[in-house]
């Protein structure tokens, strides 16, 4: 049998771009077999086309907890199957010809679902990315003023360590508004769901 | 006890389940049965049907079968407060029916 295993790195910024990305790979013919802890690498196996679909979702509780393992385990009943984790991130899979793969699929269900990864992932991941960027800003800053204390010519502002921190700096000011940008994405979902939801089940 | 007296509508999900739940069975076999009930209309995702079994298992409209030694999945079925709770459902249905039937809706009125 043809096996052919290839790794590839993705930023896992956007779960549901993430999602979509090994979704395509799977209708080409790569399935994902596994992540690293950090799920940020994936690896690859060529397959038939279109065998599985993955779903990136988000726990209740950590990939450890009791809970969890007693969800994984329901879900393994239903032939779905998880290929990495982390923390409460847990990717998981279905094969294609055992029918469409939603976990929820009523609207409290998915109100409810949207509201967990507002309140843990996007919250939490503005929060971090701002408050890197903020001890960035101000690291630039402080060493701006050193540097030109110190060295004082015209050069300064071109300083190597500058750069970098500018660099790292305007990486963490995208990040953050990607996140923002989710956070709208989720909130406007649970809004659109809600108001249908006075009149449809 | 976890049951409640008053009550609303149930959603359709929960409807179906507790029915397919009048015999016992696990998640899966619930889940195939309102698919095969419903024609493939109505279909649960498995986040849906296990938070839906989790909650009905706390209000003791369905229970924990003992544990087959055959089969490692779960099976579940309802309880006396379950079927009660579905018998007023259909009441509650059938009466909608009735309400729209007198008004002139039906099957053959449609053209």
């Amino acid at each position: 049998m043809l096996k052919m295993k290839t790794r590839l790195w993705k930023y896992p910024y956007d779960v549901e771009k993430t999602e979509l990305w090994l979704n395509e790979l799977a209708s080409n013919g790569f399935t994902c077999v596994g992540a690293d802890t950090l799920m940020s690498r994936y690896t690859f196996e060529q397959g038939e086309p279109g065998e599985y679909t993955y779903r990136y979702v988000l726990f209740d509780k950590c990939f450890g907890h009791s809970k969890s393992i007693e969800y994984l385990s329901f879900l393994k009943e239903n032939g779905i199957e998880c290929v990495g984790h982390l923390f409460q991130h847990v990717l998981l899979r279905k094969r294609v010809d055992d029918g469409k793969f939603n976990l929820f699929t009523d609207k409290e269900s998915q109100i409810k679902y949207y509201k967990r990864i507002l309140a843990t992932d996007t919250i939490l991941g503005t929060i971090v990315i701002w408050l890197f960027m903020i001890i960035f800003i101000y690291s630039m800053i402080s060493a701006n003023i050193n540097i030109a204390n110190g060295i004082g010519h015209i050069s300064s502002h071109f300083h190597p360590l500058l750069i970098l921190a500018y660099t790292i700096g305007l990486v963490n000011v995208g990040i953050g508004i990607s996140y923002i940008a989710q956070w709208r994405r989720y909130a406007l979902r649970i809004k659109n769901l809600k108001c249908d939801s006075a009149i449809f089940e | 006890m976890g049951g409640k007296t008053e009550q609303g509508a149930l959603t359709e999900g929960v409807y179906l389940i507790l029915i397919s739940m009048l015999v016992p069975r696990h998640g899966y076999a619930v889940m195939q049965n309102i698919e095969a009930l419903t024609g493939g209309r109505v279909v649960l995702g498995a986040g849906t049907l296990y938070g839906a079994i989790n909650n009905l298992l706390e209000r003791e409209w369905i229970c924990a079968v003992k544990h087959n030694p055959e089969s490692r999945k779960k099976e579940y079925v309802i309880t006396q407060i379950g079927k009660e709770v579905l018998q007023s459902e259909l009441l509650r249905l059938e009466e909608l029916v009735k309400i729209g039937r007198q008004e002139g809706l039906g099957a053959e009125n449609e053209n």
